[in-house]
């Protein structure tokens, strides 16, 4: 053995084998190898299996493939007509052509209810508290928003509303019906009109839809898109609702420009 | 390349190397698709990640785990008769035989050594990712790997031997 480098080590010896080594400890432990053929044999042994498991298994059987694919195409089917749907609905919305119903949101019957129910009830209460409206105010935003995504499993982001006049004022946490967590974003303009944007993640797979509802002086639209649910609440009329949601749904489309 | 296509590319490997672990095709085959079905709903998770494959063969290790959580999953395997040929064919190929040898070792390791081995070897993951993928320390994945090819040399030597002296 030279007596220039140290003889290697049992994990060194496999990553040896496995290709997994700097080019120069990988000279080392072939020189040491020449001098210790035993050792030498051994890991041959390895290098053996390696070829003979790529060789048993390298082959990907035909099988069903065509069954994954399929099941794929969909996939990728569903997500574009899910867009196309929410971006249709909020054309639809826009020239006021009877697509969208004022229609009163459903006691309980389906678990789409739950979001907008949710939406007009937190309203109610957190719109009208003055000291504590949010539980983590807008100058905290990235920990808002971490702190959201992390609750609700899934990436968030706060949509930008300052070119209709609202600011974030900040969020907070709340339990759905069925004690799942929905974060609630709250808005507030110079008039001190506010607005709420509830994001959760409604159970089963609603379709893709978007819809109007009023109680009251409150106007609601509320939509789901992929895995989450939204619902958007504010004293307002809805032909300035539903601006201010189509704003929301591109800025959720659109990804970030990277950091 | 967006999602889609590179979830596509990566196909062959989770249903490679789902079959190599689980051994029986049918159940190889509902994992992938319900790996899939996962990632697909959890694509928004996935630029956190680097490798997409990596990414996947954790997502599918961490449902396998769950599926056998849930049916206290008896060792399976196809019986040996149904993977072996007939004698007489099997003997004049000695490399099949020594390849059919070696199947059945690897199908009675420990599902945790099978598992590094495969990915180490068939896949040709990092130790790093192989750590990662099966949410272990990378100390435990090299003596998981050091103890399987222990096992396999001492299986195909020990078959190696009396097949040589039939021949004589």
């Amino acid at each position: 053995m030279s007596p220039f480098h140290s003889p290697p080590r049992e994990e060194e010896l496999h990553a040896f084998v496995d290709g997994q080594l700097s080019a120069g400890r990988r000279r080392e432990i072939e020189a040491w190898l020449a001098d210790h053929p035993e050792e030498a044999a051994r890991i041959e042994g390895w290098r053996r299996q390696n070829r003979m498991i790529r060789e048993l298994y390298g082959t990907v059987p035909g099988g069903s493939a065509g069954r994954i694919r399929a099941r794929l195409s969909r996939a990728r089917a569903r997500q574009r007509l899910q867009r196309l749907a929410a971006s249709l609905l909020l054309f639809a919305a826009g020239l006021g052509s009877g697509w969208l119903l004022a229609e009163r949101i459903p006691a309980g019957v389906e678990a789409m209810a739950d979001l907008p129910r949710q939406g007009i009830n937190a309203y109610r209460v957190y719109v009208s508290e003055v000291r504590h409206p949010v539980e983590v105010a807008a100058d905290q935003e990235a920990h808002l928003v971490a702190w959201l995504s992390k609750r609700l499993g899934h990436a968030l982001r706060a949509p930008d509303l300052r070119r209709f006049g609202f600011r974030l004022m900040g969020g907070r946490l709340l339990p759905d019906g069925k004690g799942n967590p929905v974060a609630m974003l709250m808005y507030e303009d110079a008039s001190g009109r506010r607005l709420t944007v509830l994001i959760g993640r409604p159970e089963g797979r609603p379709l893709a839809s978007f819809r109007y509802a009023e109680r009251g002086e409150l106007g609601l639209f509320y939509w789901y898109d992929e895995d989450l649910g939204y619902a958007v609440v504010g004293p307002m009329e809805r032909r300035q609702l539903l601006a201010i949601c189509r704003a929301i749904y591109e800025q959720l489309e659109t990804r970030p420009p990277p950091a | 390349m967006n999602f889609f296509d590179l979830l596509e590319a990566a196909i062959p490997a989770l249903r490679r190397y789902a079959r190599a672990l689980l051994g029986d095709p049918d159940a190889a085959e509902d994992l992938v698709q319900d790996s899939l079905e996962r990632a697909i709903s959890r694509r928004h998770l996935w630029r956190h990640h680097g490798s997409m494959r990596a990414w996947l063969f954790r997502i599918m290790h961490n449902l396998h785990v769950n599926q056998q959580r849930a049916r206290r999953l008896r060792p399976t395997g196809t019986p040996l008769d149904e993977l072996v040929d007939p004698p007489s064919q099997a003997e004049r190929q000695t490399g099949h035989l020594e390849l059919l040898e070696l199947q059945r070792a690897i199908e009675e390791l420990p599902e945790e050594q099978r598992a590094v081995l495969l990915l180490v070897a068939l896949e040709g993951l990092s130790y790093r990712e192989v750590a990662e993928v099966l949410a272990i320390p990378i100390g435990t994945v090299m003596s998981r790997l050091s103890r399987a090819r222990a096992r396999l040399s001492e299986r195909l030597t020990g078959s190696r031997r009396p097949h040589l002296r039939r021949i004589k």
